[in-house]
């Protein structure tokens, strides 16, 4: 199957800066892709590029589609929760759900419903008489009840409190996605993510440092709590990270044979945020 | 054309002064009717030097002017309307960042600056329209009704000519002000996708900026005049009329009587067919919306 979105050289400046600097990935379908960087990285940029709400220098293709040129139609097969509660306030429930049932071709009203019908969201509420919790419910039920094929979502749990937000990623995970679909997240919060990614890709200052799916992950880069004694040795590996921890050295290590570490002490799957952390480190040293 | 429906009635969800303000103000001419106060420059319903007047011609215009009296105070109320309205349109949902909710709707910013507008300039106007007939209709009502009970003929408050007459010229000008004002519209439109905050502001000073800086410089009022004559009609309508040889300003009650009837209203408002004005202001108002649009689609949403 052909990629669902094409980046070659994209890039953005804001005068000086360069919010995006020549930028490559693709993204195929039926992943969940977690866009991760520090703040002012690139994110919000990259996202606003891929929905065709910026200028952009490079090539961008989304659905095949030129994303700024085409956008009217992209957002037909694209669907977009751009940060938490951008819903507009003055809105019923109700009159929400009307319009874009009239608006969408591709929303299903009773998908809407079925998840509607699980929070506490009233029909005759107006978005302003819901708490920031319901409002993402409303938010996600809309969304969901949508048949499209990449769903954008920027930062979309900013803000709720650990159960909603857990609620949230199971909800997308087990009901949402399937295999003809494609997600494409950021957050601050990667250790809530990590299990439902199929792919990272680190940003940071408008560069990709890190594209690699999350199986090739598990297999180059391992964390060791190396014993005392093997501190030395285990520096002649290169180790792209080190820090200390109950009494212990961690250290990450990327394509390193695995008997090998094992010899240094005990192995571990790196953390998505442990990761994060060294490869950021490592791109800017 | 459905889509078209569902986002002009987006806006009548949202800005329910579109149709509140026309009910409250239907509903404070029926106050003054009960307590006995519509009084309409010099004419009086209650005891009403109307019914005594020289000429049924005089009479008939005359209540037009009265029952076109109160179009006029529905028209300042929608005006103002209108004006609010247009100058928040595309501004309102980008400080509440809800447009990035609208955007990722497959709706193109045509099709939504469109409905806005059809809004501000078609819609709010035929509801106006609507208010002003209501209007018409219920002071002929209530006055004919106090009149009956005083005993006293009523029926010339429902002389065809003069109330269908009103009617008439509230229709032809109800059009005829679509057109003079939608490139009033469009610029209040446009400042309002472009402004980077208070579109309030970034609409009003750069034409009132324009004209303190002319008349202080230049001396001259020619900004100051094209404004006042867009936007309040009558020094328009002055304008293009002059001071008409051997005219002199109606000194009694029975001279502006006599002025007063002689005008001919349908004459005023189809001149403003007989210049280019009106049509040069509608290509007008299609290039602002065209920018406005323009400014809508392109411009970036700062988060």
């Amino acid at each position: 199957m052909t990629d669902l979105i094409v980046a070659r050289g994209l890039g953005k400046s804001f005068g000086q800066t360069r919010a995006l600097d020549g930028v490559d990935f693709r993204v195929a379908p039926g992943r969940i892709v977690g866009l991760i960087g520090p703040n002012g990285a690139g994110k919000t940029t990259a996202l606003k590029a891929l929905l065709g709400l910026t200028r952009f220098e490079g090539e961008l293709s989304v659905l095949g589609l030129d994303p700024y040129r085409q956008r009217h139609r992209l957002m037909q097969d694209v669907c977009f929760i751009a940060d938490v509660a951008v819903l507009p306030r003055w809105i019923r429930v109700s009159q929400l759900i009307d319009f874009v049932a009239a608006m969408h071709p591709r929303f299903r009203r009773e998908v809407c419903e079925h998840f509607l019908a699980r929070s506490d969201v009233r029909r005759t509420s107006r978005v302003k008489e819901l708490s920031k919790g319901m409002v993402t419910q409303l938010h996600l039920a809309l969304v969901m009840a949508i048949d499209a094929k990449l769903l954008v979502l920027d930062e979309p749990t900013l803000g709720l409190d650990i159960l909603m937000r857990k609620q949230f990623y199971d909800t997308l995970l087990n009901e949402y996605f399937d295999e003809q679909r494609t997600i494409l997240v950021t957050t601050h919060q990667v250790e809530e993510i990590e299990h439902i990614l199929t792919d990272l890709l680190f940003i940071d200052r408008g560069r990709i440092v890190l594209d690699a799916a999350m199986d090739e992950v598990q297999e180059k880069y391992a964390q060791v709590s190396v014993r005392p004694e093997h501190l030395a040795a285990a520096r002649t590996h290169k180790p792209i990270a080190e820090r200390q921890g109950l009494g212990r050295t961690h250290m990450l290590f990327r394509d390193i044979a695995r008997p090998e570490l094992e010899r240094l002490g005990e192995v571990a799957v790196p953390s998505v945020a442990d990761l994060f952390v060294a490869v950021i480190q490592g791109a800017r040293a | 054309m459905n889509r078209f429906f569902w986002l002009v009635r987006r806006e009548v969800w949202e800005h329910k002064a579109i149709w509140v303000a026309p009910l409250v103000v239907i509903g404070c001419v029926g106050l003054l009717l009960l307590t006995g106060r519509v009084e309409i420059g010099s004419i009086n319903f209650d005891h009403t030097p109307l019914a005594g007047l020289a000429t049924p011609e005089q009479r008939i215009t005359l209540l037009m002017y009265a029952y076109s009296a109160l179009a006029l105070v529905v028209d300042m109320v929608m005006g103002v309307i209108v004006f609010f309205y247009a100058i928040d349109a595309l501004y309102a949902d980008r400080r509440d960042r809800s447009v990035l909710f609208w955007k990722s709707l497959p709706m193109s910013d045509a099709e939504s600056v469109l409905s806005k507008f059809a809004v501000a300039a078609v819609a709010i106007p035929l509801v106006g329209l609507a208010a002003t007939v209501a209007t018409q209709l219920l002071v002929a009502t209530g006055e004919s009704a106090k009149l009956a009970l005083a005993g006293e003929a009523a029926g010339f408050l429902w002389e065809p000519r003069a109330l269908l007459g009103s009617i008439g010229i509230a229709i032809v000008w109800c059009i005829t002000a679509i057109l003079w004002y939608a490139p009033v519209v469009g610029y209040l439109m446009l400042a309002s996708a472009w402004a980077p905050r208070s579109p309030f502001l970034w609409a009003v000073l750069p034409p009132v900026g324009l004209w303190v800086i002319e008349s202080v410089v230049l001396g001259s009022e020619r900004v100051g005049d094209f404004i006042t004559e867009r936007l309040f009609v009558l020094p328009y309508l002055i304008r293009l009329h002059g001071n008409e040889p051997g005219h002199k300003e109606p000194v009694n009650d029975a001279e502006k009587i006599e002025h007063l009837a002689n005008i001919d209203l349908y004459g005023l408002i189809g001149d403003f067919y007989r210049t280019p004005d009106l049509w040069l202001g509608v290509v007008v108002a299609g290039l602002l919306l065209a920018a406005a649009i323009w400014v809508r689609r392109y411009r970036d949403e700062t988060s």
